[in-house]
């Protein structure tokens, strides 16, 4: 042996084995009674790492919403604190133990709701015009969304962190994927809203303005506008909420006001909205249906199904696909491009399904921001 | 507002940890090239790979910790096509606050009337990653 290395004293190899094999024990024993905690540990740093990134998506949304307020309401005093207060805002769902006449119940419910936010946010913004406070409304509640993601996340993270249970931590570690990508829809849903851009959910609204854009609108129910637009020898009803504010309107309740008008003379409802792709299917394609293509908490949706059904009408669906992050962030080019198509589908769909003279519905579902009529 | 301190310890523990790890990787790297000059080249893979796997879970710990960026929040670039209603003239510009759908806007380079706006959309540069199943 070269005496040189020798005489490094852990060159000797049975001193050198030794520490290994009971570095490799240890291990071996630590990893056998501690490994569930190590594990919990690792949740917990990935946990809240997500958390922090909520955290700051909360704080941004936060500041851009208050710095929206100022520029366009122009306040007169602070209102940093108003918005902080409206931030945690409740709505306290009605009780479903007897759920008939729920429906109406929640109805009001959002019309309170509706109509309080619309005021808090006049007297926090007095210059804003009507666009102006549709949109900042919007803001404010997409910075609500955020809030409440964040603090809901935080809740569990917590309570994991007391008891220190693996599976609460875990079941957030599992979940937290697909609620960041919905809390950074919202963070591009703010952008869209403080700039009065249309986003994805409004594709609806933008076929509806496409067809209507050259005739004569009026008010057929709250923030909601219909048209009579003669297509291919029938008259088509077109309606879609009040633009170019971000605004859902009341297409339900309109339906169900056109079909009293016409005493339910309507050969065919067909609604055009934005729906929810699978992961493989592209943006802009798509579909049709039967059945009441409409979300939110389905109020609309029921009033739609109830008068369709009093009068035997049928349902038509036009489902334009597009994911939770195009749905709230500005427009784009192929839900456009996807407008136009859709367009086509509903006069080929009024041609195979009416006869000449025959009345339609065509209702735009979706948000209106950026989209006039 | 977070009280973080608990986890502040385990990093700590998790980069004692690596470091031993780390010098023990280093320490049989060190005996293997020993030993493979000494002509056992049995024992000298045997502490090759004992090294190699230490410096491989000493990386993975040390990369898996690490944290991204946030990008979300950035200004995204908006499109607004613009057409006149008398002589269909085409223009596109950048989208500007106050602008919205079937708005009337800028007037026509051609003959003075007010264009319409009747898209504004943003393009997504890179592509969805396709799927082949
Ligand atoms: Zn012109």
């Amino acid at each position: 042996m070269n005496p040189a290395i020798s005489q490094i004293p852990i060159g000797d190899n049975n001193t050198l084995n030794m520490i290994l094999q009971i570095a490799f024990y240890l291990f071996f024993v630590v990893f056998l009674f501690y490994g569930q905690k190590i594990q919990l540990y690792i949740s917990i740093r990935d946990v809240e790492k997500s958390l922090r990134k909520l955290r700051y998506m909360r704080d941004k949304a936060r500041e851009i919403a208050i710095q929206a307020i100022k520029e366009i309401g122009k306040p007169k005093e602070d209102i940093t604190a108003r918005v902080d207060d409206f931030l945690d805002y409740v709505s306290i769902a009605p009780v479903d133990m007897d759920p008939s006449g729920i429906v109406w119940k929640l109805e009001h419910l959002l019309n309170v709701r509706e109509s309080r936010f619309k005021e808090d946010v006049k007297l926090m913004a007095p210059e804003a015009d009507e666009t102006q406070i549709n949109n900042l409304e919007n803001v404010l509640e997409a910075t609500m969304a955020l809030n409440f993601i964040y603090k809901y996340i935080r809740h569990f993270y917590i309570l994991g962190r007391k008891t220190l249970s693996l599976y609460i931590i875990m079941q957030l570690q599992m979940l937290l994927p697909l609620i960041m990508r919905e809390a950074e829809a919202y963070t591009r849903a703010l952008k869209a809203f403080t700039m009065g851009q249309p986003i994805g959910d409004g594709v609806g609204a933008l076929v509806a303005a496409k067809l209507m854009n050259k005739y004569e609108k009026r008010e057929i129910a709250k923030d909601t506008v219909v048209a009579e637009v003669p297509i291919n020898g029938r008259i088509a009803y077109v309606l879609k909420a009040k633009g170019p504010g971000g605004n859902v309107g009341k297409p339900g309740e309109g339906i169900k006001r056109i079909l009293e008008e016409k005493k339910g003379k309507i050969s065919t409802v067909i609604m055009v909205d934005a729906g929810l792709k699978f992961e493989g299917e592209k943006v802009g394609e798509i579909a049709e249906g039967v059945g009441a293509a409409i979300g939110g908490p389905g109020v609309e949706k029921f009033k739609t199904e109830e008068i369709t059904f009093k009068y035997k009408v049928p349902v038509q669906a036009i489902i334009v696909k597009e994911d939770v992050g195009d749905a709230i962030s500005a427009m784009r080019k192929e839900l456009i491009d996807a407008a136009d198509r859709v367009i086509e589908r509903i006069k080929r769909l009024i041609n195979e399904k009416t006869k000449d003279g025959d009345a339609v519905i065509i209702a735009g579902i979706g948000n209106t921001i950026g989209i006039a009529q | 507002m977070l009280n973080s301190k608990p986890v502040n310890r385990t990093f700590i523990l998790l980069i004692i940890v690596v470091a031993v790890m780390l010098v023990l990787s280093l320490v049989a790297l060190y005996t293997a090239t020993e030993t493979y000059f000494q002509g056992e080249g049995k024992t000298a893979v045997y502490y090759l790979t004992l090294s190699l796997l230490g410096i491989a879970i000493s990386i993975y710990m040390l990369t898996a910790s690490r944290g991204k960026t946030i990008t979300v929040f950035e200004d995204q670039r908006l499109n607004t096509i613009l057409q006149c209603e008398k002589c269909n003239f085409k223009s596109v510009r950048e989208f500007r606050k106050g602008d919205y759908i079937f708005k009337r806007s800028d007037g026509c380079p051609k003959c003075k009337e007010k264009m319409v706006i009747t898209a504004i959309y943003r393009e997504v540069k890179e592509e969805e990653k396709e799927w082949k199943v």
